[in-house]
């Protein structure tokens, strides 16, 4: 049954980056839609995040498959959570760094509740980050575990 | 440092909790279907009780969690009460998406004035969250399950 809990987890991550890439290439096919100024403006640099996202992806799924191997509690798990962390925090770096140019649209705009949504939505990458940090000190718990338990005569 | 993710987690349940509960005492007045009665009115009406009734099952999940980080900060990770903690968020993961998708299904047959395609749409996408949430769990205390098991057989291995 686990077999199956693990092989849905994997394709739900596949759709997401299907998903994330589609919603990528439509930002980016807008915007060079537009007139130059809209082009140029260093807004279109949370693209970058989308790399740190799939790098975090595919080691969820790393994680997935040795979860699927029963290696769980192994090295492998810890390193691969360990990149998901960094990985998270640089998103939410990458998104905070864009706050003073939101600052500005939303002064344009006039749409001070911009600026409260574009921090709530950077600091979710903090929360998965510390989620993955605290999954990563239970695995280390239960590696010492199985290690006791294997090297026990 | 454990703690401190802990802690961190658990204060971020809790804005969840909050502002899930500010959002349903205040969004039936701002608008959709009830938005012109009077304020008895908005609170009586069917569809709105019944999404009271579903998020009771959402703030059960997150008190399980909220208890999940309790044992995890206690050192007692791997013990039988967090493995029950993570079967009930699982379960409270399923019954939430089952109420959702019921409610969608009332709403998309009975709908007659507006287009109710947003609200559908909003309404398969929270499921499919809850159903991933739901899977997450079940590996989780699969894992934490094993994780018991070796422990008991450490601990009686004289």
């Amino acid at each position: 049954m686990k077999q199956g809990s693990t092989l849905f987890l994997k394709v739900v991550l596949v759709f997401i980056a299907l998903s994330a890439t589609a919603v990528c290439s439509y930002i980016f096919y807008d915007a060079m839609g537009r007139p130059a100024e809209v082009r140029n403006t260093p807004f279109l640099l949370v693209l970058l995040a989308v790399v740190p996202f799939i790098f975090a992806l595919l080691q969820a799924f790393k994680l997935l498959n040795y979860i699927d191997r029963n290696v769980a509690f192994s090295n492998l798990s810890v390193i691969a959570l360990k990149d998901i962390k960094y990985a998270a925090i640089a998103m939410s770096v990458i998104f905070y760094a864009e706050l003073p140019v939101i600052f500005q649209i939303a002064d344009e705009d006039d749409a001070p509740g911009l600026i409260l949504f574009w921090t709530a939505f950077a600091s979710t990458p903090i929360v998965v980050a510390v989620f993955a940090a605290v999954l990563q000190k239970l695995l280390q718990h239960g590696m010492d575990l199985k290690s006791e338990n294997d090297l026990t005569v | 440092m454990k703690k401190g993710s802990t802690l961190f987690l658990k204060v971020v349940i809790l804005l969840i909790a909050a502002g899930a509960l500010v959002w349903l005492a205040v969004f039936p007045q701002l608008e959709g279907r009830a938005a012109n009665l009077d304020l008895i009115g908005i609170y009586r009406d069917p569809l709105i009780i019944y999404t009271y009734i579903g998020s009771i099952t959402f703030f059960a999940g997150l008190y399980q969690a909220f208890k999940l980080l309790v044992y995890i900060e206690n050192n007692k990770t791997f013990s039988m009460p967090s493995v029950n903690a993570i079967r009930n968020i699982k379960y409270c993961a399923i019954s939430f998406g089952t109420f959702i998708l019921l409610g969608i299904a009332y709403i998309r047959l009975t709908a007659v004035e507006d287009d109710p395609a947003g609200v559908i749409a909003l309404g398969i996408i929270t499921t499919f969250a809850s159903i991933v949430v739901a899977a997450t769990a079940a590996v989780f205390q699969k894992l934490l399950q094993n994780a018991v098991d070796m422990k008991s057989e450490n601990d009686l291995t004289v």
